[in-house]
């Protein structure tokens, strides 16, 4: 059934994907909630909160019942304006829940209203708690491009010139030395600390000295970058918008060094097995390095990439299925007669009769836990 | 009155500000509908009370045996993982996630019944009762949940109840927590009455065993103390309905003793958690008085007043922060501290109207105590170098202060009476104790490192010459 969910929990959603994109960027972010979606993503989906200790001006926006009914947009405008007689951001972001979705919200009168009255630039993410963390993420990306990016760099590049949307092949040195390098798709939710500096060791390691991973305001206001490398699906739409309006060429892929340990972790017993059946289980980005990884491993059995999450067509193998539901989830696997399965341990939870190997590799936007252990 | 709102600085009051203000003009940066509400750690609480602790998804599943699918958007549900952590709650959750068309139409009301029947069928043993969960979504749709539950009830032979995780009506007549500790006592119906048990009402997890509450009601003749809690099962917790009174230990109950009142005819007197040791008594007296009985609390009272003295002759200097995010109303804790000759230097905390029976006791004995609100965005200034304590009492003080040494006192068992004194000084010892162990070992650890060094720097030097 549509919707349904008997064994896997809901998926971080476009609400903790916008909030985690704009969290360091020194901006005031109002979740506009009554509060317990601003509670879920403090209290789960935001590490950095818990974890790390580091703080930032999020907020609920405290709606009430009658503020919902009412519409009063005028009472949320004036909450912003005394919060700033006590805080100095950089920006104002709204982010969107189910309940300005409900009553119809108008963002662009939000923004205008929040601008005339701040006099500090301001964006609005319409998201709704009923979608995904890359849809949500990718449109902050995207509006902070829009409203910051406002000086184009090189002109709008030439369609050719664009790169091909290559996978596995990211993050090829640059031509000359000292290049700077964007990441786009670079957060909590997809990624932790440790292996945010692996992926830094790994680009160092292959000549980019320089590496941009959109975690300050300057980054947009003051581009540099030579090429950006989408490492989650969140980055596509900013790389894109990117491309067309700055010509700035963008990548799919994590460099190769990446993924070299988590696949020698990975015993995946008979590599030059051809009936070893392979499903990996993540967002697209991982799940397509990795799966470059063990072949050049020596991995010989057949791999399919799966994804809850954005699919991209171009970066799909044959066979590589975009998944919705947890029964259509059960089915493909009990179809595809796979022998190892790699992904989040709360993904086990909906395969009580695999009978093959589940090797964990954890991936907070399931299931909030960076742990191997099952859930 | 003081409502003064400075760039880069907390906003706080002192208590003789405050207490000036009175309740009926509490300054608009310590009410909740006023101003953003700052998204810390701090304040979790308040905004997602089921982040941690008790929220209306996990106090629903309160009933043994019960279940509970939550109709909502992702975003309602995702924190709700936490709760299915090996030994959590497990497979008792199910979730249908709401799609944009679903809530701008309502047509997810219509899928309801085949989702809860396929959630039922696929649990390996019926559940006692199915709760289903809503949210803010379908308050502003008005959805009449009462009449879905009927319908699923009729297709699946089951009790079905709605908890309503209505956000948006905190302040209301009826909050989200006051109305899940009613509903999760509605599946009881009358039955013969127990001259000797008694219902404690109030919280969702069973009250410390070594509380005198318990000791103090048997020597009255009461055998039987029903607690939601510590029902193992359902006939346990159909055995409330027997009860012959219910005390109210929290007031967000008093709804669910007066639904007791009216359907189970079951009468309620209500008790407060208190840390000052005479009140406590008092309180007891008072319980004595309306039962006719005797209640002798004096060796439990000189048992806390001891772990009190004790702490106070020990610790007597340290600088205190008491937080709210506590098993005990922060007002009167800090007036109890302060009545014990401690300098609290700091509360962290939302006042209510009610809690200034307390403010204006606080305000004649510690004029220039400061109050910080959680909420207040301008608690993203506050440093703990500005204002250091040695001890902070409350996950939320124990978040502003990383240094001291910390008592968070907000565990799942519930302190009340004079063990909870006696319990939270003694906390509050060992922790005094253990800091200071571990300043004492970084210490001798440094001065080890300097000997070395200039053990080494002097061999350098030898060496050289």
């Amino acid at each position: 059934m549509k919707g349904l969910r008997l064994y896997l929990p809901p998926f971080a959603p476009d609400t903790s994907g916008a909030a985690t994109v704009l969290y360091p960027l020194g901006g005031m972010v109002v979740i506009i909630d009554a509060g317990g979606c601003a509670g879920n993503i403090c209290g789960f989906d935001e590490p950095r909160w818990q974890q790390e200790g580091v703080r930032s001006a999020v907020f609920s926006a405290g709606l009430r019942d009658m503020d919902a009914i009412m519409g009063r947009d005028d009472k949320l405008i004036e909450k912003v304006r005394l919060a700033c007689e006590e805080i100095a951001p950089r920006f104002i972001a709204f982010i969107g829940t189910p309940v300005p979705a409900v009553i119809g919200t108008d963002y662009r009168a939000l923004v205008r209203m929040a601008e005339k009255t701040t006099g500090l630039p301001a964006i609005a993410v319409d998201s709704d708690g009923t979608k995904l963390y890359d849809a949500g993420g990718g449109k902050a990306l995207l509006a902070l491009c829009r409203t910051f990016m406002n000086t184009p760099v090189t002109g709008k590049a030439p369609k050719e010139q664009m790169p091909p949307m290559a996978t596995g092949s990211a993050a090829c040195p640059p031509q000359s030395p000292a290049g700077s390098i964007g990441l786009l798709g670079l957060t909590p939710l997809d990624f932790t600390s440790a292996e945010v500096r692996r992926l830094m060791d790994a680009l160092h390691a292959v000549g980019w000295t320089d590496v941009c991973r959109y975690d300050r305001l300057t980054d947009f206001t003051q581009p540099r970058c030579r090429k950006n490398l989408v490492v989650s699906p969140l980055g596509l739409p900013a790389a894109r918008y990117q491309a067309a309006h700055y010509g700035i060429p963008y990548e799919i892929g994590l460099p190769e060094p990446f993924l070299h340990d988590t696949a020698a972790k990975m015993t995946l017993g008979c590599q030059d097995c051809q009936e070893e059946r392979l499903l990996i289980v993540h967002q697209q980005v991982l799940a397509n390095a990795l799966r470059n990884t063990l072949r050049q491993s020596g991995q010989r059995g057949s791999i399919t990439c799966a994804t809850f999450f954005r699919q991209e067509a171009g970066a799909c193998e044959p066979g590589d299925v975009a998944l919705a539901e947890e029964d259509g989830f059960q089915e493909f696997v009990a179809d595809g007669k796979f022998t190892v399965i790699i992904g989040d341990p709360a993904l086990r939870r909906a395969l009580p009769s695999f009978g093959g190997r589940f090797i964990a590799l954890p991936h907070f936007a399931v299931s909030g836990s960076l742990t191997d252990a099952p859930c | 009155m003081p409502d003064i709102r400075q760039q880069g600085v907390p906003y706080y009051l002192t208590m003789e500000e405050l207490a000036a203000c009175g309740p009926g003009a509490i300054p608009s940066e310590l009410q909740t509908d006023t101003h953003l509400i700052y998204n810390s750690p701090a304040a979790l609480d308040f905004n997602s009370p089921g982040a941690q602790g008790f929220g209306v998804k996990r106090a629903g599943l309160s009933v043994p045996g019960s279940i509970m699918l939550l109709i909502a958007p992702g975003c309602c549900g995702r924190n709700t993982k936490a709760l299915q952590a090996p030994g959590g709650y497990g497979e008792r959750f199910a979730y249908l996630m709401l799609t944009e068309n679903d809530i701008v139409t309502g047509k997810h009301l219509r899928k309801i019944p085949a989702a809860a029947e396929a959630f039922v069928k696929s649990r390996p043993e019926k559940p006692t009762a199915l709760m289903i969960c809503i949210t803010c979504v379908d308050a502003l749709l008005g959805t009449d949940m009462e009449r879905v539950c009927r319908q699923v009830e009729a297709r699946l032979a089951l009790p079905v109840r709605p908890c309503y995780m209505y956000a948006l009506t905190r302040e209301s007549r009826l909050p989200p927590m006051t109305a899940i500790r009613q509903t999760v006592y509605s599946l009881l119906r009358p039955r013969k009455k127990r001259s000797n048990q008694v219902n404690l009402l109030g919280y969702f997890s069973p009250l410390a065993k070594d509380s005198e509450l318990y000791a103090l009601l048997a020597a009255i003749g009461v055998r039987h103390i029903g607690e939601l809690a510590r029902c193992r099962d359902f006939a346990d917790y159909e055995e409330l309905a027997a009860a012959n009174f219910n005390l109210i230990l929290d007031p967000e109950a008093r709804q669910a003793a007066s639904w007791f009142q009216k359907e189970l005819q079951i009468p309620a007197i209500e008790l407060k958690r208190l840390y000052e040791t005479d009140k406590i008594t008092r309180q007891y007296e008072g319980l004595s008085h309306v039962l006719g009985v005797s209640l002798r609390d004096q060796p439990y009272r000189e048992e806390a007043e001891a772990a009190r003295t004790d702490f106070c002759a020990r610790y007597g200097e340290t600088s205190i922060a008491v937080g709210s995010r506590l098993n005990a109303n922060p007002f009167e804790l800090t007036l109890a501290l302060v009545r014990a000759g401690l300098s609290v230097q700091e509360v962290f905390a939302v006042p209510t109207p009610a809690d200034f029976f307390y403010i204006r006791r606080l305000a004649e004995l510690l004029p220039k105590l400061r109050l910080y609100t959680n909420l207040s965005p301008s608690m993203l200034h506050y440093e703990e170098t500005a204002h250091p304590v040695q001890l902070a009492l409350g996950v939320d003080a124990c978040y502003y202060h990383p240094q001291a040494a910390q008592v968070p006192w907000n565990e799942e068992q519930q302190p009340f009476g004079h063990q909870g004194v006696r319990d939270l000084f003694r906390a509050m010892s060992r922790a005094m104790a253990e800091r200071k162990q571990e300043r004492e070992h970084t210490a001798a650890a440094g001065a080890a490192d300097t000997a070395k060094g200039e053990r080494e720097d002097n061999e350098e030097k030898e060496g050289k010459v």
